[in-house]
């Protein structure tokens, strides 16, 4: 599991209460990798900004076709980053259904599988180096 | 022989029969390594990238007009070589300077993302931070022949310095969260690697693997390197790992430091990786600011073939032309200006708002790319204590903090010989999921964040000098950016980049994402610049 920046912020400041909800439980975990990876842009609660990022609240493709969205985080598209290097397998079928149900939303829930295989179709080789410039 | 076959094939000329290659071997066995390399640049077979120097283009732009979208380098490079050509051009650029990405800020430069906080430089006289391009590896040729040709002065940037530190807090092992010496963790990877390697050789474990010779030879190569003794080959303090106290005059030899214990060392990830081509440990850095190698490509080129503060917002093409309209950012007057052909250099990001007629296919294949975050802070110190106190002279912090994963000491100014004792230290630089939940603080926040982190390598000192001002940027919220740089995937780069490279009818797309393979450099905004003025020739060429 990657470290939760934002609460770790939080605490360099003041104290503050610590859920220990249960790590099954998308809306927890969602919740927190969607403040920490996706709200700099999509802005809390999915609203989107301007005409730059889309909201993903009420969004149809967010609804849509499972596998498009899941290739959507593992790629990236144009403005919106890929996420394959920065989250683990079981975070993004995590995020996945976290907007897919969230905000009004309602989608049927993404597999680990489904994630785990689409994974293994885009997975580039890592030569070891890190990236960078 | 080896190296010379290698770069045989890097250009794609296999050798086969009687081959250059043959010759080649023939000149080597009378002449040396001198000789083959005089006869290869005789062929123009150099040991750098081909692409050192503009492309000839074939013809003087038949009056053509060409629209330039962006005044970043690759839109200056293109008005620039186009220009002198014979090709009308004139860029459309929608900020109020020129550079785009290649950017610095100092005394009165502004930075403001798209969620609105306005940051105004107050760095001191000298003092500046390069928030975007910040070191040129040897092998970039390009980006160094535009240096020279606009006369920007190179210096050395340090990327690697022994002094600097690795910092690992997420790992177990003796050394979480405490900062190590680059130097210490590199040569104690090394001394015990070597250690190891000379047993199990000394041993016989490596028989079925090497002839007795070769293992001569390398038992002969491993003592020989330093680190580890001669007789019972055993790893020890050495002067590369050098000095707990450095020796002096009279009978003050000094003393050697310590190595780590094996096992601790072995729980340092990061010191068994190796500079790479593109990242050597000494690099280039332009004197004063990465900005005046853009600021010199603006010079070169005429006043007002830039139109600043206009932001283009449709791109139509039609069988005899392309229009392009755009909005003056701060009188909000839309103009429109017709051309022959359009090149767009904005990130692909940014033009998958803007309303074109593409078809859809291109459309499709633009989308294939994806944005990669990047965020870079500048803090500004009233005095030098890395170089004064902890001997740090340039380099760079590694760490696995994703929201810092480097921190770099300036390269300029040492010793404050330049302009006083002052200099910014670059606070953090994250790309990913890092730049992304950085991005998320307020920039208070993230300054407070940014020294912190600095008091993990130099606690009661950092916080302390930090003079207040600072400077900071996520590209991923630059409303004209909107990436740090771009990439393509590895599906798109099969299937889409070969679309995007030909360009729709009259409307071409360059810029650093034209250069798959030098994503997030100079070199590949401006040799995807070169590759698109040399389709855009031959396709004037043709016409009658
Ligand atoms: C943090 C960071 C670190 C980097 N480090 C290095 C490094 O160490 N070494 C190195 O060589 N390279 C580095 N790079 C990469 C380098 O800066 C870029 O590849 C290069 O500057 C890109 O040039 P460009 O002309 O392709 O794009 P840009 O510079 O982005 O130019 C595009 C231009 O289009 C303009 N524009 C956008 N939208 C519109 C619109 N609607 N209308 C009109 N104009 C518009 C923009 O304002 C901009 O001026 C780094 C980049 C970043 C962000
Ligand atoms: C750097 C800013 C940025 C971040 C961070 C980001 N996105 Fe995006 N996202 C975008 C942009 C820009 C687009 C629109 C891409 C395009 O032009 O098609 C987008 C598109 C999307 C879409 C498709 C919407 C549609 O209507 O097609 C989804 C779903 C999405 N993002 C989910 C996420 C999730 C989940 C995260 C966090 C893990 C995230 N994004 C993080 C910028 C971002």
């Amino acid at each position: 599991m990657k470290n939760y920046f934002k609460i770790f912020i939080a605490l360099m400041g003041s104290l503050i209460f610590l859920s220990t909800a249960s790590a099954q439980d998308f809306s927890e975990d969602g919740a927190q990798i969607f403040t920490d990876y996706c709200e700099a842009c999509h802005q809390p609660g999915g609203v989107g900004f301007e005409d730059v990022y889309p909201a993903l609240k009420g969004n149809t493709f967010v609804q849509g076709d499972k596998e498009e969205v899941i290739y959507l985080l593992l790629e990236g598209r144009a403005g919106m980053p890929t996420f394959i290097g920065d989250l683990e397998p079981e975070q993004i079928t995590t995020i996945i259904n976290y907007i897919r149900n969230s905000w009004g939303n309602k989608a049927e829930e993404v597999t680990q599988d489904e994630v785990d295989n689409a994974i293994e179709m885009v997975s580039e080789e890592d030569d070891g180096f890190g990236p960078g410039n | 022989m080896k190296e010379t076959e290698k770069s045989l094939q890097s250009i794609g000329q296999k050798p086969s029969g009687m081959t250059k290659r043959s010759f080649l071997q023939s000149v080597g066995m009378i002449g040396g390594t001198a000789a083959v390399m005089t006869a290869m640049q005789g062929w123009d077979i150099g040991f750098a990238s081909e692409a050192d120097r503009p492309p000839e283009m074939s013809n003087d732009g038949k009056g053509k007009k060409i629209i330039i979208l962006g005044a970043g380098l690759a839109g200056m490079v293109l008005a620039y070589e186009m220009g002198k050509k014979g090709y009308n051009t004139h860029i459309i650029e929608a900020n109020d300077y020129a550079g785009g990405r290649c950017v610095s800020a100092r005394k009165g430069s502004v930075i403001e993302e798209l969620d609105g906080e306005k940051q105004v430089c107050n760095f001191r006289e000298g003092n500046y931070v390069n928030y975007g391009p910040w070191r040129i590896p040897a092998e970039h040729r390009s980006t160094i022949y535009y240096a020279q040709q606009m006369g920007v002065p190179l210096e050395v940037m340090v990327n690697k310095s022994g002094k600097a530190y690795y910092y690992y807090e997420n790992k177990e092992g003796p050394f979480k969260g405490v900062p190590i010496r680059q130097e210490y963790a590199d040569v104690d990877f090394a001394g015990y690697e070597a250690e190891l390697l000379a047993k199990v050789a000394d041993q016989g474990a490596l028989d079925s693997l090497i002839t007795q010779e070769d293992k001569e030879k390398l038992l002969e190569h491993l003592k020989r390197s330093g680190l580890i003794d001669n007789k019972e080959l055993n790893y020890r303090a050495n002067r590369a790992r050098g000095y707990i106290s450095y020796p002096g005059a009279a009978t003050n030899f000094g003393k050697l430091s310590d190595p780590y214990e094996m096992a601790d060392v072995f729980s340092i990830a990061q010191a068994s990786r190796h500079e790479t081509a593109d990242h050597p440990a000494v690099m280039f850095q332009a004197v004063g600011g990465m900005d005046q190698i853009a600021l010199g490509l603006k010079k070169a080129l005429k006043k007002n073939q830039i139109e600043y503060m206009s932001e283009v917002t449709d791109i139509i093409q039609d069988d005899n032309g392309v229009e392009i309209t755009y909005t003056n950012t701060k009188t909000g007057k839309v103009k429109t200006v017709k051309g022959d052909y359009v090149i767009a250099t904005m990130p692909l990001g940014v033009l998958a708002k803007i309303n074109t007629n593409l078809s859809e296919d291109f459309k499709q294949a633009l989308l294939t790319t994806r944005s990669n975050p990047a965020s870079k802070m500048g803090v500004e110190m009233n005095r030098r204590f890395w170089e004064q106190d902890d001997m740090i002279y340039g380099g760079v912090n590694h760490t696995d903090i994703p929201e810092c994963s480097q921190l770099s000491y300036p390269s300029g100014n040492l010793f404050g010989s330049a302009h006083g004792d002052t200099g910014v230290i670059l606070g953090y630089y994250a790309m990913g999921g890092g730049a992304v939940s950085v991005s998320n603080l307020s920039i208070k926040d993230r300054v407070e964040f940014a020294i912190s982190t600095g008091e993990k390598f130099h606690p009661g000192k950092y916080r302390n000098h930090f003079t207040g001002e600072a400077m900071c940027v996520s590209w991923h919220k630059m409303k004209y950016a909107l990436a740090g740089w771009e990439s393509w995937s590895r599906r798109g780069q099969e299937r889409a980049f070969p679309v995007m490279q030909k360009g729709d009818k009259r409307i071409f797309i360059s810029g650093n994402i034209a250069s798959p393979a030098l994503s997030g450099w100079m070199a590949g905004a401006i040799e995807g610049a070169w590759s698109t003025m040399e389709v855009i020739d031959k396709r004037v060429a043709q016409q009658a």
